[in-house]
């Protein structure tokens, strides 16, 4: 474990602080002993820690005061200023990020930057010209304008906030796609929109597991593993409802396709978790979700929640599934962490 | 002994802290579980603690022990007694859980026999919560609900003061308490206790936060007009001074004394900016006690706290950016110096050449 690392901080302060206890170190040794560890910073490194925090103080409040100027007289700006004062800080954060380079932090940051300010100028130019356009054609250009960059970049934070912005397009278009269209012949407006992520997502999980090490994202698999979050969300709530308080066969026959196309995901997300990856984080997610819904379904068969037995037997079940679960799980990490 | 206190040991060596050669009292820590185990297991033992609760709830109304307010806070003082024993006695991540839910439910009976019993909302109607969580915040060690104790201690209490004297002296007082807990770490470590100051000094201090911020932006329900022009918030740059001195212990007297002007000038700054105190309370808690996460949250808050400065309606938005972009200017040439002065100091400049 790396000495300096943040994930250690806790550890050696556990520590630090058990041998004051064991009377090991004395109550007077801990500040300097938490400087030898380098959890604090020394004389220097607080000079440097104080000079970084004013350096950084200071840009904040110059772009503040920026910021404060341009709303002051932002009414009075024309078309062509505000375009041009947006324009203007896209094309800087290009040409720094550009310049220094997609593996430093000052680079990522404005890469970041360039990615946000391209969605800024897209809802001024709605704002702008009011073209009668739907709210989700913002977001999907936004997510197709941005895409080069992220291949770019090979940043995860540039895929995870392309990773929302398509979402949120995706979503919008669902929410105002009128009732005729194929997809919702097919899956029902109900839950149209779960169904869509569950498409969506479920291709870039695909997408980025198989392009992974070609986009350079990483051992942490960061944005794959979002991406299957979303599916195993959106999964759940199709099934959760449809298989207890809503059931999918007193409805419409679209509720069949969505439960179908739900429970795939939520299969395959479990055999991925478990036997593909052995991605043991999201296995847990996946099974306390598979609980959750199994617990749904019980108690549709056993009867309304305000019995007294009911309620035993509820309680037992949820507590006896939780408990397997962890134990099962458990056994999981230990056989992975001897391998 | 593990290989990294090994290499913990040695570094203390090498800085010329001796460790005494005592036998360890302490037993053998048990590896602790990963953190998606914890999390599952948590969540599973609160909602099963739900249950458990809803199933007695359901077992003394039909014994009629349960169908009225003050059987509500009988029920609810009985719930946290018995969460008390709870975080005593058992153990591990699904028991904490269990007994959170279960001293929650605990408090909220409390709060229905206290709110059927003073009806009119007046101050005095809040000093039984006031007191419940004071006494589960001295009297359950374990981090979360210590946080939370403290958090819901400094909330009600603020709700109680009608006064703004009295507002301003009750988060003068907890913000100080929390940075003389903090600055007595090492006193509490000798005690056995070392682990226990964290959590008291974060749910302290965040409950300030979190009371303030509504309080600047008048939303708090039955209060008195208020705002900065009415509260005394410069009555918490005593515990600002408290920890800067403290998180200086060994330093030269005239590093010392720069660092308590440091602390003054920029407590006094944004004094009347809402959080501003305690989050910088907070955030050289963080960097002087080791608790990087900490020093995040008092710089959103921070962040947060001049934000606010954009809706003030005192002066224009354009004298705004003037006045902030002098104090940009400033903090820049400032940081200047400080890289000058930090260069001059002997010593080795970096951990790496200390090694």
């Amino acid at each position: 474990m790396s000495q300096s690392s943040l994930s250690g901080y806790s550890e050696r302060r556990t520590w630090l602080l058990d041998q004051v206890a064991n009377g090991r170190l004395g109550a007077g040794d801990l500040a300097g002993a938490r400087v030898a560890l380098g959890l604090v910073p020394g004389r220097h490194g607080w000079m440097r820690v104080i000079g970084a925090t004013l350096l950084a103080t200071g840009i904040a409040l110059l772009a503040a005061a920026a910021i404060f100027a341009v709303a002051f007289n932002w009414d009075r700006l024309g078309h062509f200023s505000r375009f041009a004062i947006l324009e203007g800080l896209l094309v800087a954060s290009v040409l720094g990020a550009w310049w220094r380079g997609a593996g430093s932090v000052a680079g990522e940051s404005l890469m970041i930057a360039a990615v946000l300010l391209t969605g800024a100028l897209l809802a001024l130019f709605g704002q702008t010209y009011q073209t009668g356009a739907d709210p989700y054609s913002l977001f999907v250009v936004w997510a197709v304008l941005i895409l080069p960059w992220c291949l770019h970049a090979r940043w995860p934070a540039a895929w995870l906030i392309w990773l929302v912005v398509a979402n949120v397009g995706l979503a919008l278009f669902c929410h105002g796609m009128g009732g005729d269209a194929f997809f919702w012949r097919l899956f029902g407006r109900h839950e149209a929109w779960f169904a869509a992520a569950i498409a969506l997502n479920g291709l870039l999980v695909v997408a980025f597991e198989l392009m992974g090490e070609r986009l350079d994202l990483g051992g942490r698999r960061i944005v794959p593993r979002v991406a299957l979050l979303a599916v195993l969300l959106a999964a759940t709530a199709i099934l959760l409802p449809a298989l207890s308080y809503r059931p999918f066969w007193a409805r419409d026959w679209q509720g069949g396709w969505q439960v179908l196309l739900a429970g795939a995901a939520f299969a395959l997300t479990l055999w991925w978790t478990y036997l593909g990856k052995r991605d043991l984080p999201l296995l847990a997610a996946t099974t306390l979700a598979g609980i959750g819904i199994g617990f749904a379904v019980f108690m549709r068969i056993i009867g309304p929640a305000n019995e007294f037995g009911v309620l035993l037997i509820s309680a037992a079940y949820w507590i006896g599934l939780v408990s397997a679960a962890v134990v099962w799980l458990r056994g999981l990490a230990a056989t992975k962490e001897s391998t | 002994m593990s290989t990294n206190a090994m290499a913990w040991e040695a570094r203390l060596a090498a800085a010329g802290i001796a460790l005494a050669d005592v036998e360890s009292t302490a037993s053998a820590a048990t590896p602790a579980n990963p953190w998606y185990l914890r999390l599952m297991a948590g969540i599973g033992a609160f909602i099963g603690a739900i249950m458990v609760l809803l199933l007695l709830g359901l077992g003394l109304s039909s014994l009629r022990l349960f169908d009225s307010a003050q059987s509500a806070g009988a029920v609810g003082l009985f719930l946290c007694v018995s969460s008390i024993g709870m975080y005593a006695f058992w153990r591990g991540v699904a028991a904490e859980q269990f007994a959170l839910a279960v001293s929650i439910a605990g408090q909220a009976g409390f709060a229905i026999s206290v709110a059927d019993l003073f009806r009119s909302g007046a101050s005095i109607s809040w000093w039984p919560l006031v007191g419940l969580q004071a006494l589960l915040w001295l009297l359950i060690g374990n981090g979360l609900h210590r946080t939370l104790t403290g958090a819901a201690l400094a909330v009600f209490g603020a709700l109680s003061c009608r006064a703004p004297a009295a507002l301003a002296a009750w988060w003068a007082a907890l913000v100080l308490v929390a940075a003389a807990i903090l600055a007595a770490e090492a006193w509490f470590a000798a005690r056995g206790r070392g682990h226990a100051v964290g959590p008291a000094f974060f749910g302290l201090i965040a409950g300030v936060i979190a009371a303030q911020i509504p309080w600047f932006f008048k939303l708090w329900p039955g209060s008195p007009a208020a705002g900065p022009e009415a509260l005394p918030w410069a009555t918490q740059v005593p515990a600002m001074l408290l920890i800067t001195w403290a998180a200086t212990a060994g330093a030269p007297a005239a590093t010392r004394v720069g660092a308590l002007l440091l602390g003054f000038a920029t407590a006094s700054l944004g004094a009347w900016l809402p959080g501003w105190i305690p989050a910088l309370v907070l955030a050289l808690g963080g960097l002087a006690w080791a608790r990087p996460g900490w020093a995040v949250v008092a710089a959103l808050v921070l962040i947060f706290s001049v934000s606010v400065y954009y809706y003030s309606l005192a002066i224009t938005l354009l004298d705004k950016a003037a006045r902030m972009a002098l104090a940009g200017v400033a903090c820049i040439a400032l940081a200047a110096v400080v890289q000058q002065v930090g260069a001059r100091w002997p010593g080795p400049h970096s951990q790496r050449e200390a090694q």
